[in-house]
């Protein structure tokens, strides 16, 4: 309305660059997926500025397999719009695929701080975020409890004792102040303290403070 | 006892039925097996043990294997002593905590002396000179003192902080 002849250009260009996507949308529902991201990359080029053209190439690029493409384009999206959530739901969903976990949750923080929370994804953003975030605590759970146990529940006592008497007499006083089992053990196993290990440094600092 | 040509094989089982078949001067290195081996003599009968998994039946006669040639340990050594394992131990206890704690109990159960005190050297070096907190983050143990208590404990053990 203000520029006549650029509008109309760029109508042109828009005008065509809409051809291209729905040409590509076309070739997708044919599962065409070389042919739709070829597409989608010719709207792109006239029109890089429409993030659903990169957020259909991102899920093309994604069946394709091609991760770190999809990953660019999503990336390219929160570069456009700070405020998307389709934005950052692909770079999220793309980091999922790729394993980088860590890197899902940061982005769909990155992505709850800065996106309006009227906009109509941002619960999807949030339950995205929180359940990832809920899937890793669960796992470290499993994980550290598969590979860490307390020897204390599992060791029969003479094996206990087995262990800690090959403690200098710090060690033990401070393995008794570590659980409740553990100290009510510890402070309970005669043999423990029968055989005591005062390390050097022990009888320097005595020596120096009796001097 | 190494070397002897016609030593015979001795065939173990474990708990879930798998044969591990030894040579018996490996399979010696356990007091529980020699003294069954010497009551029974020859014979082609598998020892059952189902006392010990498999996975940790085969960890336990790599460890005999490697050592089939040291000599009998002298006496309780210095038990405090928990800095004199060779790389090889070390690497061989290089091992998830489950199977270190089956490994102590398959070698206190087969009396293998060399391995039980390997392996309660290990799991004690994991404890030495660490703080409350670094142990119960080691062995994945909540801290269950009430407030109180802590401040109690951490009291009496004052005079032992930072050393």
């Amino acid at each position: 309305m203000y520029k006549r002849k650029g509008d109309s250009q760029e109508m042109k260009q828009t005008n065509a660059a809409l051809q291209y996507f729905k040409q590509a949308k076309e070739a997708l529902k044919n599962n065409e997926l070389l042919k739709a991201q070829e597409l989608f990359t010719k709207a792109i080029n006239l029109k890089p500025n429409f993030i659903s053209f990169y957020d259909c190439r991102a899920s093309t690029s994604e069946k394709l397999g091609q991760l770190d493409a999809a990953l660019q384009d999503a990336l390219s999206m929160i570069k456009l719009d700070k405020t998307a959530v389709k934005a950052y739901l692909r770079a999220g969903k793309v980091y999922r695929l790729l394993n980088q976990t860590a890197n899902a949750i940061k982005i769909y923080n990155i992505g709850l701080s800065l996106v309006i929370t009227k906009d109509q994804y941002y619960e999807m953003l949030q339950k995205q975020s929180e359940e990832l975030q809920n899937n890793l605590r669960n796992k470290l759970r499993q994980s550290d409890s598969s590979k860490t146990y307390d020897m204390m529940r599992i060791l029969p006592p003479e094996l206990k004792d087995d262990i800690l008497k090959r403690l200098p007499f710090t060690s033990l006083c401070k393995a008794s102040a570590v659980s409740k089992t553990w100290r009510k053990y510890i402070l309970s196993s005669e043999i423990l303290w029968h055989n005591l290990d005062f390390e050097r440094p022990f009888f320097n600092t005595l020596n120096d403070n009796i001097i | 006892m190494t070397g002897a040509p016609e030593q015979r094989n001795v065939k173990l089982t474990s708990s879930e039925g798998t044969e591990f078949k030894v040579e018996r001067d490996v399979a010696e290195k356990s007091v529980l097996l020699k003294n069954m081996l010497e009551d029974v003599g020859e014979s082609d009968m598998a020892i059952p043990l189902p006392n010990v998994t498999g996975p940790i039946l085969q960890k336990v006669i790599e460890y005999c294997i490697h050592h089939r040639d040291d000599p009998v340990p002298a006496h309780d050594d210095d038990t405090k002593k928990t800095d004199d394992i060779d790389d090889w131990d070390a690497e061989f206890c290089k091992v998830d905590q489950g199977t270190l704690y089956e490994l102590i109990l398959a070698s206190n159960y087969l009396d293998i002396k060399p391995l039980l005190d390997l392996t309660c050297k290990t799991v004690a070096n994991m404890i030495k000179g660490k703080s409350p907190e670094e142990i119960r983050k080691t062995f994945n143990i909540a801290n269950d003192f009430t407030p109180e208590e802590e401040e109690q404990v951490r009291r009496e053990n004052e005079w032992c902080e930072g050393r």
